[in-house]
């Protein structure tokens, strides 16, 4: 910034007032100084417009008029120009300020840490760059029984969310960074900050509140019945504490099953808000009885079995066949599926082949089966395969 | 009775010469000074309202342009399977029926009580020709086919996947053009048995000028409509 | 001819004979005269009561919506049972403690309030009521230019009414009064309802074209000889300027309408995105629209504020041609800042355009604020009630405005966008704005519009309960906005919850003061004393030429314009009471300029 916001009176205690809090990074602090700038343009003009209002009322009431009531000019050119043109340039600096902090609040910065955020009615579902989601959604924000998601964010590096809504529009909202961003349907937008503070619960003595809690996050544009409890709380963290955690979240509980593995990734991954899985319309095709099925692809494959391989590629790759209609050879889903290619790890993408499969009458002995093993199970024989220095137990996605 | 007389300020004269025509005859209403003076305010408030229906449309055209950016292969698409031929037609006749309906202003204004009729006549069934070949030549075989708006679409040979929206907007532009073809055509009627009756002639022909303007522009959103959707591929 | 022509009585004199029978014929003639009515003035009297009755219901809506709002839904635990504390609209609704129902049951209401308050109340209030009743009177004219489309135009507004109600009957919706899709398309899917509602919102737009039409030719075509432009009253030149919007911006958001039906019905798929449509464009298109709107809300309400500050100052407004022109700037600039509301939408470059211009807008009001305050300098101020709404216009309006600066600026507006900060900014521009100066105007021409004097002491109660209830609900507003409290919440975290109490006992606090005008209202029809043809000293021609109230042709001869609308310093107000109002001694120095 070239000109910089001047630092006015009673900044500290206004901001305290009408912000509830200070804000966690630098952009926040930028726009509080902004609003508290506009605050003081604001009572200072109002406060001169009733002085004079009161005043006149005062002087010029009714029961004065023997003496004080008399012709005056009816109007005063260079006044009116004069009172034209001064608001123009008190606010040449806040139109200034403003875009300049909104083109900071959208340009993020190439290193950032982007976090993948899927608004849905009404839950917020974030997905982090190793694929993992967050699994404790042990919070509530309203004392109305509903959980919210807790996710976290690194201390220190700026955090990217590339965010969209797989339903109707939501936004984005973390009040504490004084920023928001409109998550829409078929299309990312995107917003970033540069947390700066690290969450602390432990209790300041004086307030007897938590230090730093975490920050609240809001769903900003009404969404519907449950608009109020689309809340999420996001907690900065160090660094290292933060990829320690992203790893954990991509793990399982070691005693789960592969079958239940899958089932999980349909959830947490947001498969379920395109497919469903007994076999009812959605934006995508049901998994139910998909395994096994033949299909026709814009690609030209006609008849292709759906198949492991099938799945793996894509899944991964999902833009390489789009699905025909069987009927009329026009494309079946028009909304397409995000790549998941660096989404979605070994033990997850075993896990889902299963449950896909197990939701065939055909294959859904033979999976379930299958799917018996436990995530320890798994793991030990992924160790034991490396050690013993065999193949991975699953093969490499298949060319096309 | 007394409601509606309430503003005649110009009481009627006690010999009334019923021997002239009802358009010689005419009192402008009583708020206004003179006939010329309303004839000028109903001219005004008249082009008023023709703005409003061009911002309509123009919030029309506005999606349409929108749309084709959007998916410019979906409305190549759809646009083949109109028939230039028929919209061709329809653009004539409804050039004609603007030529008629302009005739008819000048033979109210000079009083020719028989040509006016018989161009308010041809203007009426050029209207009807307009939506016969809509409806008979190009709806029914879309309906057919299933070349319908929305849910309703079950035409199976298209190549984008975004053309049933192409089907949208084609009958959403089609469809409030043709209600407005339908309404004038109304007026027409009503316009045709008042100039029976005499009402319109040197001295009053508020009606008929207002009406044709308003059939002008359908006319023009029309002259609009059949390049954008008939003939730019 | 029948007895109706030439008739020299008030216009709302009941023309048969004095001995009809009451139920047979007094009754149904009555009722016949009044919905024939190709009147001006009995148009606007009728606009005036069914607005007021929609505001009464539109305003019941926001009183449960803080009702409920003053303790939110809560899960506790008592002597060792779960239980929902504080679920007053799941309770009356008879959904006893399903949360998510009572939510929902929120969400219908404040839609509700919404829809009625934007379509059905502010956007016809003034223009409608006030506006027919007094456009023509004041430029001296017999009628306005198309009694009829006028007739027609009061009865669109009420299909459009029933529209509104059918909808609200089979269940309300829930779609926010922006119907924003896809929401607005998914919703409620199988019932008529939405379609009903914004059927309703498309009908009450021709409504609307008809009666800004039907003003602007009345306008330029139907002034009294000797009255220029610059002849005519402010209030003239505002309701002039929204009329104007009202033309050009109503198509626009009745093609929107009419498409969002299609979608609806038919699912053609524009403003879907998984057909490939794009539902921000809807917001494109409304706003286009209802921006523009804002100014057709606030204009006759600035309009009415030129007309009592003159009259209670007794001062010519200062500066009449500044404004006149900031009306038309207003008019004009109106309709290229549709996209502040969509800053928060894509994050797109165009939002700085339509932030500068945002701020070129406030200059226009800003002069406004300015020249009433100067047009007060060495006036001679009365404080009857409708003054008092005046001088409160100031207070609040100042407030409205300034806020505006916050949400103007990109910067902050992320953060404040789609918070309470902009319901509150926007209920001080338009309700501390609009209503206030609706309701002090109808305080300032009762006297003409029914012929008698309400009471004073009535009045000024109805004002103090107004004023500080109407603070006490929106300034804890832009607190709890700024703080992050997000708009349309049916529920709520802890912190804001002083400023949700403090918020609804100023909403009972504004029934009160809206209640106790009903009474003095009612008060005044039944027992006010008769009303003289100018109380107030006016100088406009409404005043000065016609009785109170009117006759039925408004005037006894054609009025011929021989004074500004506002010379105090010249002109003793005629039909007053000679020496009540004086000319203002010339100053002992005078001004230099």
């Amino acid at each position: 910034m070239t000109m910089t916001l001047p630092t006015t009176l009673g900044q500290q205690w206004l901001k305290e007032y009408f912000f509830s809090s200070i804000g966690a990074s630098s952009q926040a602090a930028d726009t509080e100084n902004l609003f508290i700038y506009i605050l003081w343009i604001n009572i200072i003009s109002f406060v001169l417009l009733m002085i004079l209002l009161v005043y006149f009322v005062a002087k010029f009431h009714r029961s004065k008029q023997a003496t004080n009531y008399q012709v005056s000019a009816a109007h005063n050119t260079p006044l009116e120009l004069t009172w034209s043109i001064v608001p123009l340039l008190v606010m040449i600096p806040i139109f200034y300020w403003g875009f300049t902090g909104f083109a900071d609040k959208l340009a993020a910065p190439q290193d950032s840490e982007e976090i993948t955020i899927k608004g849905k009615q009404w839950k917020w579902s974030m997905f982090y760059r190793n694929g993992a989601s967050p699994q404790s959604d042990e919070m509530e924000l309203l004392h109305t029984g509903q959980k919210v998601t807790h996710f976290i964010v690194p201390l220190n590096r700026p955090v990217k969310f590339i965010m969209s809504s797989s339903d109707v529009i939501h936004a984005f909202y973390v009040p504490d960074f004084r920023t928001k961003m409109d998550v829409i349907p078929n299309r990312y937008t995107s917003m970033w900050f540069y947390p700066q503070k690290l969450t602390d619960m432990t209790i300041n003595p004086i307030t007897g509140k938590p230090k730093n809690p975490p920050h609240k996050v809001y769903c900003a544009e009404y969404c519907g019945q449950d608009h109020s409890e689309m809340g999420a709380y996001m907690s900065v963290v160090p660094v290292k504490e933060y990829e320690d955690t992203i790893r954990q979240w991509t793990d399982y509980p070691k005693t789960i099953t592969l079958l239940k593995v899958g089932e999980a990734v349909w959830s947490r991954k947001g498969c379920n808000s395109c497919h469903s899985v007994d076999g009812s319309k959605s934006t995508g095709p049901t998994w139910k009885g998909m395994y096994g099925a033949k299909h026709s692809y814009t690609n030209g494959e006609s008849d292709k079995l759906v198949d492991e391989n099938w799945l793996r590629r894509n899944i991964l790759y999902s833009q390489e066949r789009i699905l025909l209609h069987e009927d009329d050879n026009k494309v079946a889903y028009p909304t397409s599926m995000p790549i998941f290619a660096g989404q979605i790890n070994e033990l997850e993408m075993e896990g889902v082949i299963l449950y896909i499969k197990s939701l065939s009458d055909a294959t859904k002995a033979a999976a379930e089966n299958a799917g018996k093993i436990t995530v320890q199970e798994y793991r030990d024989k992924e160790k034991a395969a490396k050690e013993g220095g065999t193949a991975a137990p699953a093969a490499p996605p298949a060319k096309p | 009775m007394s409601s509606s007389h309430a503003h005649s300020a110009h009481p009627p004269s006690a010999v009334e010469d019923l021997s002239k025509p009802l358009h010689e005859r005419y009192h402008a209403a009583s708020h206004f000074k003179d006939r010329e003076h309303e004839f000028d305010s109903v001219k005004m408030g008249v082009w008023l309202f023709l703005a409003t229906e061009i911002l309509l449309f123009s919030g029309m055209f506005c999606a349409y342009f929108i749309f084709r950016l959007m998916h410019p292969e979906a409305f190549i698409g759809g646009g083949h399977h109109l028939e230039v031929k028929w919209g061709l037609i329809n653009t004539i006749v409804l050039l004609m029926s603007s030529y008629w309906v302009a005739a008819a202003v000048r033979h109210a204004q000079t009083g020719n009580q028989k040509w006016l009729q018989i161009n308010i006549i041809l203007t009426f069934f050029a209207g009807a020709a307009f939506l016969f070949i809509k409806f008979f030549f190009e709806y029914w075989h879309k309906i057919q086919v299933g070349l319908l708006p929305g849910k309703f679409y079950h035409y199976t040979g298209h190549a984008d996947p975004y053309e049933p929206m192409w089907w949208g907007v084609y009958w959403g532009a089609t469809g409030i053009h043709a209600s407005h073809v339908i309404v004038g055509m109304g007026l027409f009627a009503w316009l045709y048995f008042r100039s029976r009756k005499g009402h319109f002639g040197p001295g009053h022909y508020n009606a008929v000028e207002g009406v044709g303007l308003y059939w002008h522009i359908v006319d023009i959103v029309w002259i609009f409509l059949f390049p954008l959707l008939y003939l730019i591929h | 001819m029948s007895a109706g022509y030439g008739h020299h009585g008030s216009y709302l004199e009941y023309k048969g004979g004095h001995n009809d029978p009451f139920w047979t014929v007094k009754l149904p003639r009555t009722i016949w005269d009044w919905a024939s009515t190709i009147d001006h003035k009995k148009i606007g009297v009728m606009y005036l009561c069914a607005i007021l009755f929609m505001f009464f219901l539109g305003g019941m809506m926001a009183i449960f919506v803080r009702t409920e709002l003053f303790n939110p839904n809560t899960v506790t635990t008592i002597a060792g049972k779960t239980v929902v504390a504080h679920n007053w609209i799941g309770q009356h609704m008879g959904v006893g403690e399903n949360i998510a129902k009572s939510n929902e049951y929120y969400n219908r209401t404040m839609t509700l309030h919404g829809v009625i308050m934007v379509f059905l109340v502010i956007v016809p209030s003034v223009p409608a009521s006030l506006g027919n009743f007094l456009l023509p009177l004041m430029i001296g004219a017999k009628d306005v230019a198309f009694p009829r489309l006028n007739l027609l135009s009061w009865y669109v507004y009420l299909v459009g009414s029933i529209f509104a109600v059918m909808s609200l009957v089979s269940g309300g919706v829930d779609t926010g009064w922006t119907f924003y899709t896809p929401y607005s398309t998914m919703t409620d899917d199988g019932y008529l309802r939405v379609v009903w509602m914004v059927t309703a919102a498309f009908i009450l737009g021709f409504s609307s074209i008809f009666t800004g039409l039907n003003f602007v030719v009345t306008v330029h075509k139907l002034r009294a000889p000797g009255m220029g432009w610059f002849d005519m009253p402010l209030f003239v030149w505002g309701i002039y300027g929204a009329a104007i919007i009202q033309v050009l911006a109503t198509p626009v958001i009745g093609i929107t309408l009419l498409l969002m039906i299609f979608e609806r019905t038919f699912h053609i798929g524009i403003f879907d995105p998984r057909m490939g449509g794009d539902p921000v464009l809807f917001q494109h298109f409304f706003w286009f629209y209802s921006h523009p709107v804002v100014y057709v809300m606030i204009l006759p309400g600035l309009a009415i504020m030129n007309e009592m500050i003159a009259t209670g100052a007794r001062k010519p407004i200062f500066g009449y041609r500044a404004v006149a022109f900031s009306t038309l700037a207003i008019a004009g600039i109106s309709f290229i800042v549709w996209g502040h509301h969509l800053f928060t939408s894509e994050g797109e470059v165009a939002a700085v355009v339509f932030s500068a211009i945002t701020f070129l807008v406030a200059i226009p009001s800003a002069v406004k604020i300015f020249n009433w305050i100067a047009t007060l300098y060495k006036g001679s101020i009365c404080l009857n009630t409708w003054n008092l709404y005046a001088l409160a216009f100031l207070f609040l309006f100042s407030i409205g405005g300034l806020t505006g600066l916050f949400l103007g600026s990109l910067a902050v507006d992320m953060h404040l966008h789609d918070t309470y900060f902009v319901v509150a900014h926007f209920h001080y521009v338009m309700m501390g704005g609009t209503i206030i100066a609706f309701i002090g105007g109808i305080h300032f021409w009762w006297p003409k519009m029914f012929g008698k004097m309400y009471s004073e002491i009535g009045g000024t109660i109805g004002f103090v309960l107004v004023f500080i209830g109407f603070n006490l609900t929106f300034f804890p507003q832009f607190v709890m906005g700024s703080q992050g409290m997000p708009r349309r919440y049916a529920n709520y975290v802890e912190e804001y919850h002083l400023y949700h109490m403090l918020s609804t006992m100023g909403a009972y606090t504004l029934l009160a003061g809206f209640l106790t005008h009903l009474v003095t209202f009612l008060h005044s029809l039944a027992a006010g004393k008769k009303a003289p043809p100018n109380p107030w000293g006016s100088l406009t021609l409404e005043w000065t030429n016609a009785s109170s109230p009117p006759i039925e042709h408004n005037f006894d001869h054609e009025p011929v314009v021989v004074h500004g609308p506002y010379d105090y310093d010249n002109v003793i107000p005629p039909q007053t009471k000679p020496g009540e109002f004086v000319l203002p001694r010339p100053a002992a120095v005078a001004i230099q300029h």
